[in-house]
């Protein structure tokens, strides 16, 4: 894979993942997770 | 008296349940087939721009509709659109869409959702473990549709025996109702398919070079294939086009589940965050799963040359055709097998099962009908409609099902919606609306984008449709001879359906009337 596929990846996959991670983190923090 | 409305146990609930119904078979089939045919990494360009300025508005506009709905007693689009607009006599026709949209979708979907079953099965017991051509797999696909009486198959004994056994386990979870039947469900499948998606993801990045006379078959490549971008392609209207769309189905927005779901919720729950959970839920398993698994696999077996015409082969060779072929030069490709498709069972079955939600929630809401009784008359009324998706499927019946209730209706569907959320509520309005219980604030910008952008954006699709693709449907252009009675009689059937559940909407509305119920 070349570099620019490399960093579109990295961009894509960090911006999903950092939304996930802080939309669990604060559902986890008030407790209503079940 | 109007029914006790039912509601959601928990919060993890409710956001299984919408991750549950956007994660689709789509998700690991369609969207690495049209980011790699569109531009490889330059697609997400485009896509992650339709996420932010399309999907997750319209997302945030339906779960806010939908329980300003659900605090009037309204679960479906006919009585949330007269809801929002009391002076139009007409907009609860507009409304039927939510209705009818996943009424036709759920006639095809459990169907194909029931082949994943099938495929699960015959994983195990090995009966295309031992196929290593792609004629050979094509072969073993077209048996089980039905479409040629071959080696494998004579008929469609097995196809039908397991749609089926789909059919009745979606009939058993609706009629265990929304806490005891959906949310319980979703709140294991959803784990158990993002497992099943991890270990096929290790499985794929531990493939390397399989083949070491083709060294640049190799695993890192095969990502390249999806990611590599080509940004000339942004210059095509066609790309942007497709990767709204690809949003669209994705995230499950126009169809008017997500309404029904949220009408379950009370009035200071908040949709924000929820909203923005379930639609992140739903791009983890897309874009970092989907776009790891069939893609890069079927890379280091086939090669580029190869991968050009896979890639344009279309979703289900890719899904029971190549996959299937790549898992069987794998160690436990019986195995593998079975965990690719029944992770494709558990993303297809958790969409089925909302698509039916929103008809049910329509008899309870508008006729008080009882559960138990609404689930009846719902199994027996979709359990007629299936069979010539079953049984025409080489007629493109289920092809035309699909433009219609999985197309083209979701975007006409959400136009309608955003523009009445955003100029018959009112903007301010609906900001407040959006906010009350909310857990974040969405950035203000987001007003401005909501207002303009969205609508624009949908139109925008709406009319590139027309302008690309009305008169060759209409004039049912690419349809061989001989399956035009098929498709008319398809579309004559749809037709007195929409105007079933028009009238359907009419007599509930008298009905009220009659009985003096305020807001009719």
């Amino acid at each position: 894979m070349r570099i620019d596929g490399w960093m579109l990846m990295a961009l894509a996959w960090g911006i999903i993942l950092s939304i996930t991670l802080f939309c669990f983190k604060r559902i986890i923090a008030k407790k209503e997770f079940t | 008296m109007a029914l006790k409305r039912e509601t959601w146990g928990s919060r993890l609930g409710i956001i299984m349940a919408v991750a549950g119904s956007a994660v689709g078979l789509g998700n690991f089939l369609r969207f690495p087939a049209k980011a790699a045919a569109n531009g490889g990494g330059a697609f997400m360009i485009p896509y992650l721009a339709a996420l932010v300025l399309m999907g997750l508005p319209l997302m945030w506009i339906e779960w806010t509709l939908g329980r300003y709905g659900g605090g009037f007693g309204h679960g479906t689009a006919p009585g949330i659109f007269h809801r929002v607009w009391r002076k139009n006599r007409f907009i609860k026709y507009f409304g039927v869409i939510g209705i009818f949209g996943p009424l036709v979708i759920f006639i095809y979907y459990t169907y194909i959702a029931s082949w994943t079953l099938g495929y699960s099965f015959f994983s195990l017991a090995g009966k295309f473990t031992r196929i290593f051509d792609q004629s050979g797999m094509q072969g073993f696909l077209s048996g089980y549709q039905g479409l040629k009486s071959n080696e494998y198959f004579q008929g469609l004994g097995y196809a039908y025996t397991f749609f089926l056994i789909t059919f009745v386990l979606n009939i058993a979870v609706i009629y265990r109702g929304i806490k005891g039947g959906i949310e319980k469900m979703c709140r294991w499948a959803m784990p158990a398919l993002f497992v099943c998606g991890i270990i096929l993801f290790i499985r794929v990045i531990t493939l390397g070079t399989p083949d070491p006379a083709q060294p640049a078959w190799n695993i890192s490549n095969g990502f390249g294939f999806l990611w590599n971008p080509d940004f000339s392609r942004l210059k095509e209207a066609k790309v942007w086009l497709e990767a709204a769309g690809q949003i669209f189905f994705t995230l499950s927005v126009g169809i008017g589940m997500i309404l029904t779901y949220a009408s379950y919720l009370s009035k200071g729950d908040d949709v924000v965050l929820s909203g923005l959970t379930a639609a992140s839920m739903n791009e983890v398993a897309e874009v970092i799963l989907g776009g790891s698994i069939i893609i890069p696999a079927a890379f280091v077996f086939f090669g580029p040359v190869q991968m050009k015409s896979i890639v344009d082969s279309g979703t289900f060779n890719l899904g029971f055709v190549t996959m299937p072929l790549v898992l069987n030069h794998v160690p436990w490709a019986g195995l593998f097998s079975f965990i690719w498709f029944f992770l494709l069972f558990l993303a297809g079955v958790t969409s089925s099962v909302s698509l039916a939600q929103p008809a049910l929630a329509f008899l309870q809401d508008e006729f008080d009908i009882g559960r138990k009784k609404a689930v009846t008359i719902f199994a027996a009324v979709t359990f007629v409609l299936c069979q010539p998706a079953v049984f025409f499927l080489r007629n493109g019946v289920v092809d035309e099902l699909d433009f219609w209730g999985g197309t083209f209706l979701i975007v006409v569907f959400a136009t309608i919606e955003v523009l009445l959320f955003v100029w018959v509520f009112g903007m301010e309005n609906a900001w407040d609306e959006i906010h009350k219980g909310a857990d974040m604030r969405i950035p203000s910008a987001y007003k401005f984008i909501i207002k303009y952008i969205t609508p624009f954006f949908l139109l925008v699709i709406l009319g590139a449709w027309f302008w690309q693709e009305w008169r060759p449907i209409l004039s049912m252009a690419a349809v061989s001879a001989a399956n035009r009675p098929y498709i008319l009689a398809t579309r004559l059937g749809l037709l007195f359906l929409f105007l079933f559940l028009a009238v359907l909407v009419k007599v509930s509305w008298q009905r009220k009337r009659r009985k003096g119920v305020q807001g009719i």
